[in-house]
């Protein structure tokens, strides 16, 4: 299922997939995967990427 | 130790096991000679040529177990005027153990042969006057040496890949001991988990092909010879290795470096497609002849591990490609809106 909440608050704050991958240590290709979601994220990878969206964890991984 | 690394850890283990096996059951029945014949044939000459019977057939051997086989041949004449060819036949079929016709020595000259329980082999000494020089009538004396020996080229691959595999075994031990994860940042989690998927991949690769290996070994059907069998597991099992890992964006190397996708790619691929541009003529000889070509199952894992690993790449470029363009689109359609 994708994950178009990732997908919209990234582009909020006028990211690109490789400047939030960059900022959270991951590749590229890592947040692509979680955006189309074919690949879920371990918690700490979660809780980096809300930190540089300033969202929470319900934000943007609960349903 | 956590559960995942238990598995892996009891798989590595059954690979150590299944090559150590293997040795050991090859190692006792290699390297000796099934039968051995030696002597002195006295060759007669009578107006430059060979007088009476230029043959001499020597007791047939019955081979006891399915295999590879030497059949290796030394001949000396004392006087080099008689040159000697040693034909082979296996059931009635003839093979010839080319010898170099030198004046003054004879080669020592074997022949590599796959044989199955049961089979005849009979070694035959056919005569001829030397080319060099004119022959002088009067009696030669040939010696000669003939052996059947089993190939040993099995026990010794196999055993270097034992010890291979222990010592990449005990390698990894070490280093995933001492290793520190933390100062690692070659790969992120994902990555990580599909090179692991990979690697989980090229094993079960590598013990299928063991498994099918040994089965044949037990069942008395040996489809090829062990060096062949080193090349025939380390190929595909790196293949799937850098295919799993390079489709789900983890890369063979340390880290994300498109360029050489880009390069190694179209390479691979035009190294496979040489390769088997230069083979397919030698198999369909093969084919045509109906002989039974040793190397078969080696020019294929190695030309196909070429030919797909460079696929994937072209394609896995292309889709990146693609997947880039379609998103720098939707970024610049929401920008818009």
């Amino acid at each position: 299922m994708k994950n178009l909440k990732l997908k919209s608050a990234r582009a909020a704050l006028d990211l690109s997939q490789q400047e939030l991958a960059d900022k959270v240590g991951v590749s590229r290709q890592t947040i692509n995967a979680i955006e189309k979601g074919d690949y879920n994220p371990s918690i700490n990878l979660c809780i980096a990427i809300c930190k540089v969206l300033g969202k929470t964890l319900d934000d943007l991984f609960w349903d | 130790m956590k559960k995942k690394y238990t598995k892996y850890a009891v798989l590595a283990a059954l690979l150590v096991f299944i090559t150590f096996l293997l040795s050991m059951a090859v190692v006792n029945n290699s390297g000796k000679p099934v039968s051995t014949y030696s002597g002195i044939v006295k060759v007669t000459t009578a107006n430059g040529q060979i007088a009476g019977n230029d043959l001499y057939e020597l007791p047939s051997t019955i081979i006891k177990d399915s295999g590879v086989y030497h059949l290796f041949a030394d001949m000396e004449c004392e006087d080099y005027m008689v040159d000697t060819e040693v034909d082979s036949l296996v059931n009635g079929n003839d093979s010839v153990l080319a010898f170099e016709e030198g004046r003054y020595l004879y080669k020592l000259s074997s022949l590599k042969a796959s044989l199955n329980k049961d089979d005849e082999v009979t070694m035959c000494l056919r005569f001829k006057p030397s080319e060099d020089e004119p022959i002088k009538d009067g009696d030669h004396y040939v010696e000669y040496t003939v052996q059947v020996m089993r190939d040993n080229t099995l026990s010794t691959f196999t055993a270097a890949f034992s010890f291979g595999s222990v010592l990449v075994g005990v390698i990894s031990f070490v280093l995933f001991f001492i290793s520190d994860k933390k100062k690692s940042k070659g790969f992120d989690e994902m990555q990580l988990m599909y090179r692991g998927q990979a690697a989980l991949s090229a094993l079960l690769t590598c013990l299928v092909i063991l498994l099918g290996f040994m089965f044949c070994f037990f069942m008395e059907v040996i489809p090829f010879d062990a060096a062949t069998l080193v090349t025939v597991i380390f190929y595909p099992s790196l293949g799937v290795f850098i295919i799993h890992a390079d489709s789900h964006d983890a890369y063979t190397v340390f880290k994300e470096n498109t360029t050489n996708r880009k390069i190694i790619g179209p390479l691979f691929l035009a190294v496979g497609i040489i390769t088997t541009a230069m083979f397919l003529p030698q198999l369909f000889l093969v084919i045509r002849n109906q002989e039974k070509m040793l190397e078969l199952p080696r020019y294929i894992a190695s030309n196909s591990f070429f030919l797909m690993v460079g696929i994937e790449m072209i394609i896995k470029t292309h889709s990146d490609k693609k997947e880039a363009e379609l998103e720098a689109r939707m970024e610049t359609e929401n920008e818009e809106s």
